[in-house]
């Protein structure tokens, strides 16, 4: 019997840039990373497994530093002699400046360093074929040279017209089994999710090979979670009310731990006073991390009373309401802010940014 | 808002004095004296206070003073009004010290709520700017009229027309009084001025994240250009290391051929050294074999052979000379006697050496022209015998008819033709064919004969003119026909003779001509051959004799031309002849010399050539002698060279080593076995030297880039960081930019508002003025005008139909007018926001019955249906009977009598101490001395 841990898509060093999380906490995500590195070898000794397989985009090369690269190899190294096989994905392809072209790896570790089929023999009735990307961007049909034509990414058709019994891959980042009943391929996706559209668990693949055939089975690998909410505030009348709502969500112990988005909705009161700020820091300690709160309420005003008002803020309230109907679905959050913080200036309110 | 309660303690001449004051219409009425207008003044006092700032000017401490009650020392009052919201404040203002102490309270929760308006000094508590949203000027101009000052709506003290127009604008801003338009575009101004920055600012939220992100950006950029340096740098060592290994591998393979090459030369030496012993040894055999010829005089060869090549070169040219010299030489015999031959034709030609043989071109042709001149003269002869021949014949006939008929001219023939045809018509058969015979012959004739009948008839003509001239009748006009007919026929006849005449006379001429220049010819030639020759009787043998002594003479040129070529051929073969020989002497001179010098040197007799070639010989022995000397010591040379130093022991020792190499070699890398190269040693040196020194740059290269490409990255932040820190900034311009353009749009939103309400407020005015005057004046004014920048009022006079200025027409009408604009501006702003009591002292004095009336009934409908309050305070008693008419049940509307201020008790404030009196309990206001109202 032959054990093979596969896992792919870790993305070491990645730019958090897209969360908009303060910078803090992208280090602190990026150093998650590396702890998901060290729980799957721990993951991989703890299994015993023969090998301990990547399926591309260990790291990302334009960010990776040679404290990544060491990092890498010294938890490789922790697994000789049981054999690590990365195959470079389009993020850390192999090429001169790579880390892996650059740095000594432990000698179990064997990278696939061209696009041609490399074969490495597990066992006696196993053999594991790889190949690894030297760009950014692969246009040849790697399955071609295994009796299918394919183009990237693949079908199931090209692999099951292929004559490998399974496929190992990676790029998408989540869980993929295909089939699901018998699968034949899998992407595992990330270990830990990287953004707010990865929610829910994340896993590595255990591929067990044995008399009867292959079998794979996923392990849930990751620590962070991230979640989102949307809380109405209509009917509050003050912002403890909305601090109260946002401080409920974490009574949660799942949200406690996620990484957590909350979104405003409704009709706010007229004179409640919104500082997102304000709010976020008197609830982010309650979470793990509480992104900055987005304010996607209506405004406060009764824009029908006022615009029948005979005053110059019925005019004002007018002309930007007919400039709104009049304008491109582009221009109407602008133009809406534009109401809500004239309305604010007549009602001698502070003017905070939305 | 609305006042709902006045209470003075003391103001100028009222004390004690408290009213509830209507809801609606509240009239005060009274005489003069009573205090109306102090009440109004009270009420503006108590509203807005004296002064408007916190230093008090002289007028403001004038009006105060002004008021200052008469008797009683507490110069207080109070004043309870309610706003549209609902809430309900009492003001309580004490004028008598300069401080003016000023409190305002919540009449529902007694709390004070005087600061939170603000607190100045001299009472200045600016409630009223903020409830009502006007100033006191502005409250005075359009809400307060007083006694004289209706028509002076602005003006010194008052507010000018653009005060106004904002104090309208502000109204219109917003249902709040304490924020108007122009602040909350202040205020948006000010966020967008401090939390997003305008173009020139520096350190505003805006331009600071553009730093940011500008700075976040190069730091990128900085990063990225590292890391591709570390990429060049990374492919640079792959390229440098791949350059080294195939530099190792040229080096091992080079090494090797050198080591063969070494090898191969040194075995190349060894071989040499045996070849070079070998030489020596013979070279010594040959030294001393020849060594009796080692100091043979081989020096003199040179010279020796010089003088044995003059002769033999002397003597080949003599033998290849001599049989030419022998061909010239009998040419020279031969010209000799040619020379002797001519030489005899030459004495015989001597005599025509002088004859002039130049001439014979002139002579030649004078003998052509005379040979021509002969032959045309005898064609000429000729032809003149055949003439003579044809006229021979006729020459008899012609010499006959000429005297009858060859002088009829053509008028003669014109008669007799004439003549023939006239009388004898029977004969006219016989004319008309004689006619014809004539005609026929004239034509025949008349062409040949033409020229010469022409001459002779002009000859005759000439005649007959001058017989014509004479006056006769010519007589061939009556001779008979018959006779006419034979002359007719005569003259054709003489026609056809003449001409045959006239020709041979014509030739004759020609030939005598020809004779006598053939005669001229040949004296020419006669002439010119005078002297030449001896005989000129024939003309044809003197000429001949001409030709052949001109030939002799050209005869004898040739032969003297002839002479002179053979003397020169002649001069030039003896030359030759007698060089030869000079030559044949010369070379047996030096053969004698020759000989003499080789017998010395060899030591012999015997011819020259057979000296020579024992000399020859003995050079050679001693020429193989110096070789065998010479040889011997350049072998010695090489030795030396190809040992360089060395014995042939030490060589065969580095042939050894060179050998272990090569071994070597081929045991570290077996596919060099076999290898060969062209290159020598040298050049196989220096490849390796090049290569080695290519190699340790390389592998300092490596080295370099090696440790550069570590450290190149350190002291930067990851790109992670930079990126995520880009990202924010990015965001945070973005949104700093829409959170600026959004209050842009706001703030420029509101100043188009506050446009547009401004423009909206005269019209507004305007209408009510139509509407007001047109009811007061009964309809006779139905249009009003209000110019919102001078408040100026116009209306449109019904007789012309011109706009005029108000002020130009009565003063009832005046005082209608700017009565009504006060209350219109005071309506307007009422509309737009808090109601403004309006508070008027007999502005009625100028109407007569029937407009007050009006302007009554027009006040009843604002209080009614715009829920205005006025307090009009009036000593008019058609205003009174107004009321009791109109108003006198109505709960929102009051009457107050006053009386005049001398021993008078107010009736309002009597009766609230009546009535406190019989209920006991206290009345609000206390007076001094605690005595109660």
């Amino acid at each position: 019997m032959v054990r093979i841990l596969h896992f792919a898509d870790l993305h070491l060093d990645r730019s958090f840039a897209g969360l908009s999380v303060a910078p803090s906490e992208a280090a602190k995500r990026r150093e998650e990373l590396r702890a998901a590195l060290r729980r799957i070898v721990d993951l991989a000794l703890e299994l015993d497994v023969d090998a301990l397989t990547v399926g591309g985009d260990l790291y990302e090369h334009e960010r990776a530093g040679p404290d990544t690269g060491n990092f890498i190899a010294s938890e490789f190294a922790r697994l000789a002699p049981k054999r690590v096989l990365v195959a470079p994905g389009n993020h850390d392809p192999y090429v001169p400046d790579s880390l892996y072209w650059r740095l000594e790896w432990p000698p179990n570790v064997h990278i696939f360093q061209t696009m041609s089929w490399e074969p490495v023999e597990l066992s006696d009735t196993l053999t594991l074929w790889g190949a690894g990307h030297r760009g950014p961007a692969v246009r040849d049909n790697l399955l071609a040279t295994l009796n299918v034509e394919a183009g990237r990414p693949f079908t199931r058709e090209d692999i099951e017209r292929s004559s490998v019994d399974f496929a190992l891959l990676g790029h998408y980042h989540e869980l993929r089994l295909r089939p699901q009943d018998a699968p034949r391929y899998a992407y595992p996706g990330s270990p830990e999710p990287l953004d707010f559209s990865e929610t829910g668990d994340h896993y590595v693949l255990l591929l067990t090979a044995n008399g009867q055939g292959l079998s794979c089975e996923p392990r849930k690998i990751n620590e962070v979670v991230y979640q989102t909410s949307a809380i109405d505030i209509t009917g509050m009348s003050t912002s403890d009310a909305i601090r109260k709502a946002i401080c409920a969500l974490a009574e949660d112990e799942a949200a406690a731990r996620a990484i957590m988005r909350v979104t405003l909705t409704g009709q706010p009161e007229s004179d409640l006073d919104l500082d997102l700020n304000a709010l976020l820091q008197s609830t982010h300690d309650r979470f793990r991390y509480l992104d900055p709160i987005i304010d996607k309420t209506d405004t406060p005003f009764d824009l029908e009373q006022i615009a029948e008002e005979s005053t110059t803020r019925g005019a004002f309230a007018r002309m930007l309401r007919q400039e709104m109907a009049d304008s491109p679905p582009a221009d109407l959050p602008v133009l809406q802010n534009a109401l809500h913080y004239g309305l604010r200036a007549f009602a001698g309110q502070e003017i905070r940014r939305r | 808002m609305k006042l709902s309660r006045i209470e003075i303690q003391a103001f100028g001449c009222l004390s004690d004095f408290a009213e509830d004051i209507a809801p609606g219409l509240h009239i005060f009425h009274g005489p003069n004296e009573s205090g109306k207008s102090t009440l109004q003044q009270a009420v503006l006092a108590l509203l807005y206070g004296f002064y408007e700032g916190d230093r008090a000017k002289a007028t403001e401490n004038a009006a105060r003073h002004r008021f200052v009650p008469w008797k009683h020392p507490r110069y207080t009052a109070r004043l309870e009004y309610e706003l549209q919201d609902g809430h309900r404040y009492l003001v309580t203002r004490d004028f008598a010290g300069d401080d003016n102490p000023t409190t305002v309270s919540d009449i529902v929760t007694g709390r004070p709520v005087t600061d939170d308006f603000g607190r100045g000094r001299h009472g200045n508590v600016p409630f009223m700017r903020k409830q009502l949203g006007m100033t006191r000027r502005v409250f005075e101009s359009c809400a307060f009229v007083s006694q004289g000052e209706l028509l002076q709506i602005t003006g010194e003290g008052r507010v000018t027309p653009q005060e106004m127009g904002d104090a309208i604008i502000s109204l219109a801003d917003t249902s709040r009084r304490d924020v108007s338009a122009q602040k909350a575009i202040e205020r948006l101004s000010d966020v967008l001025r401090k939390q997003v920055g305008g173009p020139a600012a520096r350190a505003t939220p805006l331009p600071v994240a553009r730093n940011h992100l500008a700075a976040a950006r190069r730091e990128l950029e900085e990063i990225d250009r590292v890391r591709q340096e570390v990429a060049a740098d990374a492919e640079n060592l792959e390229r440098a290391k791949e350059q080294a290994h195939t530099i190792e591998k040229s080096i091992a393979r080079n090494h090797y051929l050198l080591c063969h090459t070494e090898l191969g030369e040194l075995e190349g030496r060894r071989n040499r050294l045996a070849r070079l012993d070998e030489q020596g040894r013979h070279f010594q055999q040959q030294l001393e074999s020849t060594s009796s010829f080692a100091e043979f005089p081989a020096a003199e060869r040179e010279e020796l052979v010089r003088a044995s090549d003059s002769v033999g070169e002397l003597r080949e040219r003599l033998v290849s000379e001599q049989p030419e010299t022998e061909k010239q030489r009998r040419r020279l015999d031969e010209l000799t006697v040619r020379r002797q031959s001519l030489a005899r034709q030459e004495s015989e030609l001597a005599r025509f050496r002088r004859y002039p043989a130049e001439r014979q071109p002139d002579i030649d042709a004078l003998v052509q022209h005379w040979r021509h001149a002969e032959t045309i003269y005898r064609e000429s002869e000729t032809r003149a015998e055949m003439a003579a021949r044809a006229a021979a014949p006729l020459r008899e006939e012609h010499d006959r008819l000429g005297p009858e008929v060859g002088a009829l001219s053509q008028e003669d023939v014109r008669m007799l033709t004439e003549r023939l045809r006239s009388p004898a018509r029977s004969n006219r058969g016989l004319i008309r064919l004689l006619l014809a015979a004539v005609t026929a012959v004239a034509r025949v004739v008349g062409r040949a004969a033409r020229s010469a009948a022409r001459i002779l008839l002009r000859r005759q003509a000439s005649k007959n003119s001058a017989s014509a001239r004479e006056p006769q009748i010519s007589p061939l006009a009556s001779i008979a026909a018959a006779e006419a007919s034979r002359l007719l026929q005569a003259h054709l006849r003489y026609l056809e003779v003449a001409p045959v005449i006239q020709k041979q006379e014509a030739e004759q001429a020609a030939t005598a001509r020809s004779l006598t220049n053939r005669d001229a010819a040949a004296a020419q030639l006669r002439h010119a051959l005078e002297g030449l020759v001896d005989d000129l009787t024939d003309l044809e043998s003197a000429c001949a004799q001409f030709s052949a002594r001109a030939s002799s003479r050209k005869q004898l040129d040739v032969i003297s031309s002839q002479l002179e070529a053979l003397d020169t051929e002649s001069e030039s073969l003896r030359d030759t002849v007698n060089r030869f020989m000079a030559d044949g002497e010369r070379l047996r001179r030096q053969e004698n010399q020759l000989t003499q010098r080789l017998t010395v040197i060899v030591g012999r007799s015997g011819t020259v050539d057979d000296l020579f070639s024992a000399f020859e010989a003995a050079c050679g022995q001693h020429r193989l002698h110096l070789e065998a000397v010479r040889s011997l010591r350049e072998i010695e040379n090489t030795l030396g060279i190809v040992l360089e130093g060395r014995s042939p022991a030490e060589l065969d020792q580095m042939i050894g080593r060179r050998q272990a190499e090569i071994a070597a070699c081929i045991a570290g890398n077996p596919s060099l076995e076999g290898a060969l190269s062209n290159a020598g040693a040298e050049a196989l040196k220096e490849t390796l030297a090049r290569e080695e020194r290519q190699l340790r740059d390389l592998e300092l290269r490596i080295e370099s880039l090696g440790t550069r490409s570590g450290t190149r990255l350190s002291g930067l932040r990851s790109r992670a960081e930079v990126e995520e820190e880009i990202q924010q900034h990015t965001n945070e311009v973005a949104a700093l930019e829409e959170f600026g353009r959004a209050l842009t749009i706001a703030h420029d939103v509101i100043d188009k508002a506050m446009t547009e309400a401004h423009r909206n407020f005269a019209p507004s005015v305007g209408r009510f003025l139509s509407d007001g005057l047109s009811r007061v004046t009964g309809g006779r004014y139905h249009k009003g005008m209000l110019d919102p920048a001078t408040f100026r009022v116009t209306t449109e006079v019904p007789e012309t139909g011109l706009l005029v200025d108000v002020d130009v027409l009565s003063q009832g009408t005046q005082a209608a007018a700017y009565l009504l604009l006060r209350v219109g501006l005071a309506q307007h702003m009422s509309s737009m926001s808090e109601p403004v009591p309006l508070l008027l002292d007999d502005p009625l004095v100028d109407l007569d019955d029937l407009r007050i009336d009006n302007f009554l009934d027009l006040l009843l409908d604002l209080v009614r249906d715009r829920n205005l309050q006025i307090l009009l305070f009036t000593k008019d008693e058609a205003t009174r009977r107004w009321f009791e008419r109109n108003c006198a049940k109505d709960p929102y509307c009051r009457i107050t009598h006053l009386q005049p201020i001398a021993g008078r008790v107010p009736v309002g404030v009597s009766r609230r101490v009546q009535e406190a009196a019989r209920t006991g309990e206290q009345p609000r206001l206390q007076m001094d001395g605690g005595s109660g109202l």
